[in-house]
């Protein structure tokens, strides 16, 4: 196949002009990559200092670029969608949760914006091989894969790897282009087949997980993203960020020892947030079976964890009874644990286990495909699907190795997998009878393993976010006393009640902003890094004079630049709603014995929000706010 | 009972800095009431305003809940005391 290369624009203002002194962009390359698969063309253009500092990176980046350049109603596995992957000005750097990024795309699950980060370290790579972020428009004729080795970008053939999962595409690659080094982000078959919750991995055991972006990619017909760089863009003051290293690395984080979904496990089962059976039930006695602590006490060989990074949260698992278990898969986390585990019933930790190796392997999002499985058993349970409909298959509570044959299924859309394949919302409403009362999604994006009876921040977090029900786009402090010295400027002096009065609804307004920032500079949220040192590694990285203050005004723009994307493609405040599942009490255990909030008292809450966010009471941000935060309104 | 507290890296500007705080009890409970005796912060460490447990306390290996705390320490026994950090 060609290769083929685009030039870049001039470096000054053309015709010999003087170039103006340029504001500080520390920690960017002030340079996107633009594929276009349909022309087999690769272009270079500037990320403007204007648009990093009013978007910042990461889901900022995707947010403006989607809002300003893709029509409305278009279809999310058409060409004319575009696959956005992007950093932050912190990402790359040596220091705890530097190692992330964020992609997005058209949702083929929501139809309204999805999003989703992952950690590793491609993304490592790509900071260094010369990119802020790669945009790709259009479908190739055949399969293809991206090359980008320090800033030579280049689309070649991948007719050999399609069909091949995550393990095999890296080997090859790596193996073909003679670089042990080259880290590589790819879609396994599920990507492929166009499952519509397949995921982007990210090396072996990271994925942009939520929203179906495997899909996207797959219906572009580009298998993979190999990078491979060596050069940081400068940051306006690395001995500060220097002494804040310092500061991050000072403690050993809580999670290093166990993990995500550790002992607090036993906490969620025992005050009802860990799912089980779809979310209906409340008590799952055998959760010890399936926790951090027994997977260290039986199979774990050690912990990981993302470039640069101490926290080391990442489990890697090994086995070779009843069936092998390949530890370069790393192992399962919490999300995975609830979604293959509990909220199926399957208390067979191998079986999870393997799950999880078989979905980073596929190219499957855990939280989507276990989902998926519930709900199936349930409508099984109930009898609104037979054995007729799923073609002989069994599905019953507490199966692991049926959880393991349907991912195979769904990967490739074989049989009843087809059906699973189309995700809880869309199978409930090809079932109907009820069934759509126990899908239990947000704008048709599964719901993560927190149940939102059990916790306020998820269920208002749920409702509101817009990519759907995301359990990463409200975390903050402020419902303890830890982290309360960050809220004091914005008037927040003592730990908020967790109800959904007014102090709760403008705190959670915060917490979202503070989650869109992390997500958009792009800094993980799990080392111990406060809000006050996230601001002062933003300023010391970029340059710029900078603070909470503009920071909560770039979040706004951001969630406000996503709102206006999904009332675009017809969503609305409807679609801020939660399942009918989640006003429902829980059949046992310490949610069975209270009434969840109603929906009166959520509508309310709902509406707080739009309040504080600037939007009217049908959630349209108000004329006077796109204004206020400079968002450009695209003609269309 | 004498008990030590092993207090979690982050929580430890909350107990002046202490690694382990010793405290008098015959209960998890009556452990945990001695801690917040001493610093009255770790009341809303301990639990939201619900009333729901926002740390992880572990007593012998094991996880304890609310339905646990009336259960027994030994003289010269340890509680671990973490925040909760919820997955992911």
């Amino acid at each position: 196949m060609a290769e083929v290369r685009s030039g870049q624009a001039p470096a000054d203002g053309g015709a010999g002009q003087p170039v103006e002194p340029q504001p500080p962009m520390g920690g960017y390359n002030g340079a996107i990559l633009r594929v276009n698969l349909t022309e087999m063309r690769l272009d270079e253009e500037p990320l403007t200092y204007r648009v990093a500092r009013r978007y910042l990176g990461g889901a900022g980046l995707i947010a403006y670029f989607l809002y300003k350049e893709l029509p409305p109603g278009i279809d999310p596995l058409g060409p004319e969608n575009k696959l956005i992957f992007a950093l932050g000005p912190v990402t790359g750097l040596t220091l705890p949760g530097a190692s992330r990024y964020c992609a997005g795309a058209k949702s083929p699950l929501t139809g309204g914006i999805a999003k989703s980060e992952s950690g590793g370290f491609w993304m490592a790579d790509l900071k260094r091989a010369g990119y802020d972020a790669i945009i790709v428009e259009g479908r190739a004729e055949a399969p293809v894969y991206l090359w980008i080795n320090d800033g030579k970008a280049v689309l070649k053939d991948a007719g050999h790897l399609w069909g091949k999962d995550t393990k095999e595409t890296q080997e090859t690659l790596r193996s073909e282009l003679g670089d042990r080094r080259i880290k590589i982000a790819a879609i396994g078959p599920a990507g492929e087949h166009m499952v519509r919750y397949a995921c982007i991995m990210t090396g072996l055991v990271d994925a942009c997980g939520r929203g179906g972006l495997g899909a996207v990619m797959g219906s572009k017909l580009l298998k993979a993203i190999a990078v491979r760089g060596h050069r940081l863009p400068e940051i306006a003051d690395p001995e500060k960020v220097k002494a804040l290293t310092k500061v991050f690395l000072a403690s050993k984080h809580p999670l290093s020892q166990y993990g995500t979904g550790g002992p607090e496990m036993m906490l969620h089962e025992q005050d009802g947030d860990l799912p089980v059976r779809n979310q209906r039930d409340g008590l799952f006695p055998n959760v010890k079976l399936i926790n951090g602590v027994t997977i260290k006490e039986t199979v774990r060989v050690k912990m990981d964890g993302c470039f640069a990074c101490n926290v080391r949260c990442k489990k890697v698992v090994k086995f070779e009874e009843p069936y092998p278990c390949d530890e370069e898969y790393g192992g399962p986390e919490y999300e995975t644990l609830g979604a293959l585990g509990s909220n199926c019933a399957i208390d067979d930790l191998k079986a999870i286990c393997k799950g999880n190796e078989r979905c980073n392997a596929l190219g499957l999002d855990t939280i989507s495909t276990g989902s998926a499985i519930a709900f199936m058993m349930e409508c099984f349970e109930r009898g609104l699907i037979t054995k007729e409909e799923t073609g002989g298959v069994e599905f019953a509570w507490g199966d692991g190795k049926l959880m393991l044959n349907s991912l195979e299924w769904i990967a490739r859309r074989q049989g009843i997998g087809d059906f699973l394949a189309e995700g809880a919302a869309r199978m409930a409403k090809k079932i109907g009878r009820g069934s759509e009362k126990f899908a239990i999604a947000v704008k048709g994006l599964d719901a993560a393993m927190h149940d939102a009876r059990a916790m306020p921040s998820f269920r208002i977090g749920y409702m509101l976010h817009p990519i759907g029900a995301d359990h990463c786009g409200s975390i903050g402090p402020g419902t303890t006393p830890m982290g309360l010295a960050a809220l004091q400027p914005f008037g927040i002096l003592e730990a908020v009640k967790q109800d959904y009065g007014p102090k709760r609804m403008s705190l959670f307004k915060l917490q979202q902003c503070f989650s869109t920032i992390a997500d958009s500079m792009v800094l993980c949220i799990m080392p111990m890094i406060d809000a006050g040192q996230r601001a002062e590694l933003l300023k010391a990285v970029t340059g710029w004079n900078t603070g909470w203050v503009e920071m909560i005004q770039i979040a706004e723009r951001i969630i406000t630049t996503m709102r206006l994307f999904n009332l675009r493609e017809g969503l609305t405040a409807a679609d801020d709603e939660l399942p009918e599942r989640y006003y429902e009490r829980k059949t046992d255990g310490i949610l069975s014995t209270k009434d969840a909030p109603d929906k009166a008292s959520m509508a309310r809450a709902r509406q707080m929000y739009y309040f504080y966010m600037g939007w009217d009471s049908l959630g349209v941000p108000r004329p006077e706010k796109i204004s206020e935060l400079e968002i450009e309104v695209p003609a269309t | 009972m004498s008990v030590t507290i092993r207090v979690g890296p982050a929580y430890r500007e909350y107990s002046g800095g202490r690694k382990t705080v010793s405290v008098e009890g015959s209960t998890v409970r009556e452990c945990l009431d001695a801690l917040v005796a001493l610093f009255p912060i770790f009341r809303d460490l301990l639990f939201d305003g619900e009333g729901a447990q926002t740390s992880i306390i572990i007593h012998k290996g094991e996880v304890m809940v609310k339905s646990r705390f009336d259960e027994p320490v030994e003289d010269a026994s340890e509680i671990d005391l973490l925040p909760m950090v919820s997955g992911g």
